[in-house]
């Protein structure tokens, strides 16, 4: 068994998506067509709104996108109004696309949101996605709910619906109240959750094309770290927190596999949709995401039975791709210098 | 009922005024009249309720008193003894450096115009003699007759001893009565020293002198005329009596443990374990008192700056406590075991208290050379009052002093078990570089030394049998606020963590360990 925790740790460092260095231009371009949804509804009479960010960059489980990917940063708006006033929820999405629609620039209201595409050189480079929220009131006109706008205009009217949605409950489910109770090594569980989720979704984008909905998605591999995640954290006699990255995610895939590969795993907030809907419209699809993850398995099981940390991440660059590490050999690492003469702070 | 002036906060004293010959003579009633309803020490008033303290004074001063009469008053004598023994004008006294011994056999007297002391042999009444008292006269020796009872019946007190009594009391209560009646038949003057089981594991010892003998017999066989006792109070200072009750002192009292480094610690050390009853100590220090040392060392002041510092220790534990055997060696370790290579032949434990990381290695190694099981127990403090620790070497698991040391990841060589995090340096030269100020409090070295002798009474009675590191854990405000920084041990393990990974410490690749396996 090698000791691999540096090179995953190296990896998570080398995929993960920071809030401060990485992806300043779309957040710059999200910040422009916010103001600009402002000023539309300022001058059309439009009732005011509330937003945040939503999705995995706001839950610390963000990875960089891979090269050539389409990738995104999700935005929720929320509407100061009672959805009881509005029959067709597609008519809120329609201000936030009319609002921002340019000739230079692709609007698109999709089921669950309402897109701003770029592009460079035709191809898709980066995406803004607005999800467009209602409130529901109670008697008391307080605010009973949060409700997404579903539907695209054109949908029949079945499927266009305000669906109960607490986008800001599955990143508190996640940031705050995971191990929040556990005083031993709490962050640290935490931590490794977040790292889990970043080595599956780094996963699924290194062995799934971006086309059609071969690739499952990131809240899915989430909500698979979230059902079967079991800390491997603990603490040594010197102190040292020893973390194991390798066996705990090993044993979510494990956990995975002999649960039809997490197909059935469904949001764990409200709504509980099914997070795997679109992947299995194809059997195939279906078929090769099955076979990859066991694949997964296969060669997380392999590596932790290899002794040479070499070869073992070696073997793992296979499943996650050139961001994992490889260390030198053994004979060629470079020794440490070691001072004989040092000071002692003890005294009798 | 009497009051003193501390009452509530003190038990009012209870007596019966007038004639209690209707009452005969019973336990708990002392011949001033007092009835002892309850110790005097270790008791909870309610200074608040002062009216119910009196009324439960009466109480239970009856219910004493119905007890007596009623009860097993053999025993409850036994018990109060010392109450009834001796004469309360005169106050005759005996300091008896008897244990409680098994047989009838004779024993001796030491006397002068000063002192009596009863013990075995005159070797051991004159040892004992020039360790307390600095007296020049010398000691006239006698013999006594020791008589230890097997039973206590018809111990009571209705009425004042005498020979008869006593004969009654001793010959109801032995199995010898054909030796010791012989040996009184031919030595009539002798004196007798009695002592009887009284249930609790221990004894009552009690002494006669009787008036002289008439017609050439000994008056406690002289059944034609009974004569009054000369009760002679026993002042204990033997070991069964004078060391600390329980299992483990006597145990304690045949071990002899070897003491490196006779600092801070090590003088707390070599005090309390000859307080817990350790008879036979060793020291090994090449250090003298200095005046810098006085305000951290168990010496202070008072034996004398420039002294070696064993040499002051032997002094003080043997004056505090005369049944200590010590033998120093003024000389650093390697010198002493180049000229006492069976320094530690017959040493049960090592306590290395040096401090110093080196001198711990040589230890170590010389035990192994040597193929010495000795345990040693290794002490040390760190700095600032974060902490202190012990580790044990040289005991049947794997685990030992150089288990600890290892290079950290830039290459520093430091202790693994530290609370201070590698490559820092604590001894601030405050006069250049000959006197060093090192920041080590009497009150960490204290701790530490608590920590050491509670592992080192575990070594020597066999409770602890496997090697362990054990620390204490300090605050960590003044260590901060100088600037210094934490290991992981200190920042991110718990006291209870500390306690439950004691026994973890062991280096798989420590080479000492390897040899000691292989
Ligand atoms: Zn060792």
């Amino acid at each position: 068994m090698a000791e691999l925790q540096k090179q995953f740790r190296k990896f998570e460092e080398n995929i993960r998506l920071s809030d401060i260095d990485d992806n300043k231009p779309l957040r710059d371009k999200r910040d422009l067509l916010i103001k600009e949804l402002k000023e539309w509804g300022k001058k059309n009479e439009k009732p005011g709104f509330d937003w945040f960010n939503q999705g995995s960059y706001h839950m610390s489980t963000g990875i960089k996108p891979m090269e050539g990917d389409d990738y995104d940063i999700d935005v929720a708006i929320v509407y100061d109004i009672n959805i009881d006033d509005y029959e067709d929820p597609t008519e809120v999405k329609k201000w936030v696309r009319d609002a921002l629609k340019r000739n230079n620039r692709e609007v698109e209201i999709l089921t669950p949101c309402v897109r701003v595409q770029y592009r460079e050189k035709g191809e898709p480079k980066n995406h803004v996605d607005f999800a467009v929220y209602g409130k529901e009131l109670n008697w008391n006109n307080d605010e009973r709910s949060k409700q997404i706008s579903k539907g695209r205009e054109f949908s029949s009217f079945d499927n266009r619906v305000w669906e109960e949605s607490e986008p800001k409950r599955l990143r508190e489910l996640i940031k705050d109240e995971m191990f929040q109770s556990d005083k031993e090594l709490g962050g640290q569980k935490r931590t490794q959750f977040r790292r889990n989720v970043r080595y599956l979704k780094r996963w699924k984008d290194n062995n799934f094309s971006s086309n059609g909905n071969q690739r499952p998605t990131g809240i899915a591999m989430t909500a698979i770290c979230h059902e079967w995640f079991k800390p491997l954290v603990s603490k040594d006699w010197e102190g040292n927190i020893v973390e194991k990255d390798l066996e705990s995610l090993l044993n979510v895939v494990r956990t995975a596999v002999a649960n039809n590969c997490g197909l059935n795993v469904k949001l764990p907030v409200i709504p509980h949709n099914d997070l795997f809907e679109k992947l299995k419209e194809s059997d195939h699809n279906e078929e090769n995401y099955k076979k990859k993850l066991k694949e997964l398995k296969k060669t997380l099981e392999v590596a932790w039975n290899e002794p040479d940390p070499h070869e073992a991440s070696k073997i793992l660059r296979k499943v996650f791709g050139e961001d994992f590490p490889v260390p030198e050999k053994k004979e060629t690492a470079k020794k440490t210098a070691y001072s004989a003469i040092t000071t002692s702070s003890s005294s009798g | 009922m009497a009051f003193d002036n501390h009452f509530p906060n003190s038990r009012p004293s209870v007596y019966i005024l007038g004639d209690t010959t209707m009452l005969g003579q019973v336990p708990h009633l002392l011949p001033s009249n007092e009835i002892c309803y309850c110790d005097k020490e270790g008791l909870l008033l309610d200074d608040s309720n002062p009216v119910g303290i009196i009324e439960e004074a009466f109480t239970m001063s009856f219910d004493t008193l119905k007890g007596s009469v009623n009860g097993n008053a053999d025993r409850d004598y036994l018990r109060e003894f010392e109450y009834y023994w001796g004469d309360s004008v005169e106050n005759f006294r005996v300091i008896s450096l008897l244990g409680d011994l098994p047989t009838p056999r004779i024993v001796k007297l030491g006397s002068n115009k000063n002192i009596k002391l009863i013990g075995e042999t005159e070797e051991v009444i004159d040892d004992f003699y020039k360790k307390t008292e600095n007296l020049e006269e010398q000691l006239e020796f006698s013999e006594v007759l020791f008589i230890p009872l097997t039973n206590s019946y018809g111990i009571s007190f209705q009425e004042k001893w005498d020979t008869k009594k006593l004969y009654n009391v001793i010959f109801q209560n032995i199995r010898l009565h054909n030796r010791i009646l012989e040996y009184l038949k031919s030595n009539p003057e002798i004196q007798v020293y009695v002592t009887i089981p009284n249930g609790e594991d221990n004894r009552v010892h009690f002494c006669v002198e009787f008036e002289k003998a008439k017609n050439g017999k000994h008056p406690l066989i002289d059944k034609s005329n009974s004569t009054v006792l000369r009760e002679i109070i026993v002042d204990r200072a033997d070991v069964d009596y004078l060391l600390p009750r329980g299992g483990a002192s006597r145990e304690m009292r045949d071990k002899n443990v070897s003491i490196v480094g006779c600092g801070a610690i090590g003088s707390i050390v070599a005090m309390e374990l000859a307080k817990m009853g350790v008879m036979n100590l060793s020291f090994i220090d090449h250090d003298k008192l200095s005046r810098a040392n006085i305000y951290r060392h168990v010496l202070g002041n008072s034996s004398g700056i420039g002294k070696y510092k064993v040499e002051g220790l032997k002094e003080k534990i043997e004056a505090d406590l005369p049944l200590t055997d010590i033998t120093i060696y003024p000389k650093t370790f390697q010198e002493t075991v180049n000229e006492s290579p069976d320094l530690f032949a017959s040493a049960d434990l090592i306590i290395d208290a040096t401090g110093i990381p080196n001198t711990s290695f040589q230890i170590l190694d010389f035990t192994y050379n040597q193929r010495l099981n000795t345990p040693i127990l290794h002490s040390w403090l760190e700095p600032i009052g974060i902490g202190g620790h012990v580790v044990t070497s040289n005991l049947n698991s794997i685990g030992c002093y150089r288990c600890l040391y290892s290079y950290s990841e830039d290459g520093q060589f430091y202790n693994k078990a530290s609370f201070a995090a590698p490559g820092q340096t604590f001894s601030k030269s405050m006069f250049g570089c000959v006197n060093m100020f090192t920041p080590f409090s009497s009150v960490d070295a204290t701790k530490t030394a608590i920590l050491t002798v509670e592992l080192a009474k575990k070594l020597l009675t066999g409770e602890e049998t496997k090697s362990s590191l054990e620390s204490w854990k300090g605050e960590s405000g003044e260590f901060l606020k100088h600037g210094y920084k934490f290991s992981d041990r200190y920042s991110n393990l718990t006291l209870q963590e500390l306690k439950d990974f004691k026994y973890e410490f062991a280096n798989k690749t420590c080479s000492t360990c390897l040899i000691r396996e292989a």
